[in-house]
């Protein structure tokens, strides 16, 4: 894959050893996912399936699973996120980082630890409460000036951006397979990281006519355009908007 | 009297085991930022290998930065708040993120006040191929964004956009600037030297 990940870990009870092989797990996943899903490696499971080499069933679980999570994020998205339509072929990538980050999150809840944090290049799942009884607080930065805050915002669950600010023109427009910047960047909450990382994406790709098809999904999004204007689905949980961001 | 870098390395090494570790798995770069219920804490960049993280975290290279606090609240203000607590003299540690494999080496500066991170620098980074060079340009700043991100009281993390090298380099060049644009008095020499290999 190819990104940064970081962890946060408030292990609360357990032992630091305890939490040091909660996170070795979690590594340990994530090199995983890496060998199974990087388009890097040739011989990587989802570079054999995409060359035609092998049929999705004889591939890992974990491929059916994520194929599963691209034709949702395809449904929720208007068919503006989808990993069918890509240079190169099927590439789950705007998907399988979230969901691995999550995945990863999800070894360490699983070790029982107080509350932790996976942020995977930008993209934030997230477990407990940091301090006290606050969520976690997680700033959006401004895609004019990626030194600076847009808002901050609580997340309980996961955060994913996206943005045209950073990578240039990454986003790619299904219907066309070009380029597209329609916003400056996307930021969505919800469940799963995966699918909010497909969302946003997508949202950058389709603007912000894409915000009213989250209403009957539980995601909720944040739009800041061009002009520095930040647009917000019903829901989505700002904490504070700095003065100039708007 | 300015300290010698094996003094303060085993000034570092003294204090109680670090709680920020740093693990790299293949391609992917992760800075594990452990918390400890104790207020107390250093910071150390260590292995990049959970599995090879040295019992007490130990650094593998030497050297350490010392600020003062005075210095430390004129560098921050204006930007973020300042996060109080008892005067003392900050302490970092400098080591390989990937001693191991063969993506490069780089060496980091940690500041560390008052149990919180305040500052970071990439102080030598190698790297053997565009490859490497690639996975460095992206995962240095954002090593750099959230060991300083922990250090700020109003939010916890940063959700942005992926980094891609160009603005990998910007933000990179940005953040060495901004962290060795006002160096420590005492700072070693090496901290203030550009990045070899990402020019």
């Amino acid at each position: 894959m190819g990104t940064v990940v970081s962890f946060d870990v408030r292990p609360g009870d357990l032992t630091e050893a305890e939490a040091r092989d909660a996170l070795a797990r979690a590594c340990t996943l994530l090199h995983d996912v890496d060998a199974t899903f990087s388009t890097w490696k040739p011989a990587s499971p989802i570079n054999r399936f995409r060359r035609g080499e092998a049929r999705i069933e004889e591939l890992p679980d974990e491929v059916y699973d994520v194929l599963e999570l691209c034709a949702l994020a395809g449904r929720m998205s208007n068919g503006w996120f989808d990993a069918w339509s890509l240079p190169g072929g099927f590439d789950p990538t705007g998907l399988v980082k979230g969901w691995a980050a999550g995945r990863a999150l999800g070894e360490l809840r699983a070790a029982g630890v107080a509350a932790a944090m996976v942020n995977a290049g930008g993209d934030i799942a997230v477990h407990g409460r940091p301090a006290g009884d606050r969520p976690w607080a997680i700033a959006i930065t401004n895609p004019a000036d990626q030194s600076q805050v847009a808002c901050v915002v609580d997340v309980v669950a996961s955060i994913a951006t996206s943005g045209t600010y950073e990578r240039g023109d990454h986003i790619i427009d299904p219907g066309t397979r070009s380029a597209s910047s329609v916003v400056a960047s996307a930021s969505v909450v919800g469940p799963d990281l995966g699918i909010a990382d497909a969302l946003a994406t997508a949202i950058v790709a389709g603007g912000v006519e894409l915000l009213a098809t989250l209403r009957t999904t539980p995601y909720a999004a944040l739009v800041i355009e061009h002009e520095g204007a930040i647009r917000a689905t019903p829901g989505f949980p700002v904490q504070v908007a700095s003065p100039g961001s708007g | 009297m300015k300290p010698s870098p094996s003094r303060s390395l085993r000034r570092t090494l003294l204090r109680p085991a670090p709680y920020v570790l740093s693990a790299t798995i293949v391609g992917t770069v992760a800075l594990v930022n452990f918390h400890p219920q104790a207020s107390q804490s250093t910071f150390d960049i260590s292995d990049t290998k959970l599995a090879k993280v040295n019992p007490d975290g130990s650094p593998t290279a030497a050297t350490s930065p010392v600020t003062t606090n005075e210095q430390m609240a004129e560098r921050r203000k204006g930007e973020v708040p300042f996060i109080p607590g008892p005067a003392r003299t900050v302490v970092g540690s400098y080591t390989d993120i990937w001693p191991e494999h063969p993506f490069g080496k780089i060496q980091v500066a940690v500041t560390v006040e008052s149990g919180r991170i305040i500052d970071a620098k990439v102080v030598r980074l190698k790297t053997y191929d565009g490859r490497s060079e690639q996975i460095a340009n992206f995962s240095v700043p954002v090593l750099i964004q959230d060991t300083l991100v922990s250090g700020t009281t109003d939010y916890d993390h940063v959700s942005s956009a992926t980094y891609t090298s160009k603005a990998y380099h910007k933000s990179l060049q940005a953040a060495i600037v901004k962290l060795t644009s006002t160096p420590p008095a005492d700072a070693p020499a090496a901290a203030n030297d550009p990045l070899p290999g990402l020019s």
